[in-house]
């Protein structure tokens, strides 16, 4: 799995939206765990020319996505597609607004791991399906 | 008759670069409701590999941008040097990743989960010598005749 490439100092196994997802935490987001109430990170799915991944935080975070979940250390994780209207390698720069994609109905699509950091006082990761 | 949409793929290379777009595409297909399939072919067949070593290379690609504006003045010679392969797979995967583009391990699991099938060219496994167990689960060996039952049917047919 990915996830090892980040050497997580600690791991959760978890279901969201009906499959396994194994939530990584490196030292640092550890040590801070008590920090978590309260905290919501979104796993977003770019669907565009290039598909692209990013783990955005509270206000950034929008909705609850195709499917969430409140965990047992207060934190709030989900998972959202998402597309946009053009094909814009800077679309995070440029604030294009970002519409949920219509993901079909039975189509599974689910992250597999999620990375958990704290850095400079901001909660980050990555997240991933191999 | 069916109103789902049908989009066939045939991928006949087997570099990073041309990796990304029959998964891209059929991943953001199958996950709007198209049914899906893509036919490896040829080097296309090592996008189907258990461990992905997929390169890209400068030498006889004149369209790949490179650094410092190099692909103006650095002479096409220089591309072949030793080394030069692996220093532009690395620099080729780095940018992908600052760009938060995910992988191309990622982006095959995300066509698996999203029911796309992956049929491999049988002629193309004998023909390069290759093993079955060389290559990932949940795929369909074939030739072109099993291939053309569901391309002959699809709304879109794209050769990559």
């Amino acid at each position: 799995m990915e996830l090892d490439n980040y050497r997580p100092y600690n791991r959760q196994q978890v279901e969201l939206g009906g499959q396994a997802l194994v939530v990584g935490y490196s030292r640092n987001a550890w040590s801070k765990i008590h920090l978590l109430e309260g905290l919501h990170l979104q796993m977003e799915l770019l669907y565009s020319c290039l598909v692209r991944k990013r783990v955005v935080a509270n206000k950034q975070a929008t909705g609850m996505g195709l499917c969430h979940l409140l965990m047992d250390n207060g934190m709030t994780i989900s998972f959202r597609p998402v597309v946009t209207q053009h094909c814009d390698v800077e679309v995070y720069q440029t604030g294009q607004p970002l519409v949920d994609l219509p993901i079909a109905e039975g189509k599974k699509i689910r992250p597999r791991w999620l990375y958990v950091d704290y850095r400079k006082g901001q909660w980050c990761g990555e997240f991933g399906f191999a | 008759m069916s109103d789902e949409k049908k989009l066939a793929i045939i991928a006949t290379k087997g570099t990073l670069d041309w990796a990304y777009p029959p998964f891209i595409l059929s991943s953001t297909a199958a996950a709007l409701g198209y049914e899906t399939e893509i036919f490896f072919t040829f080097y296309g067949l090592q996008l189907l590999k258990k461990r992905l070593d997929l390169k890209v290379s400068p030498l006889g690609n004149p369209g790949m941008p490179m650094p410092m504006g190099m692909d103006k003045w650095f002479p096409v010679l220089g591309t072949a040097i030793p080394g030069m392969e692996f220093v532009m797979t690395v620099m080729m995967k780095k940018k992908m990743a600052s760009k938060g583009v995910a992988s191309i391990e990622d982006l095959r699991e995300l066509c698996l989960e999203a029911e796309v099938k992956f049929v491999a060219c049988q002629m193309t496994v004998d023909l390069f010598d290759m093993q079955p167990n060389d290559f990932i689960d949940n795929l369909e060996f074939g030739g072109a005749a099993t291939f053309f039952e569901f391309a002959g049917e699809s709304d879109i047919c794209l050769y990559i």
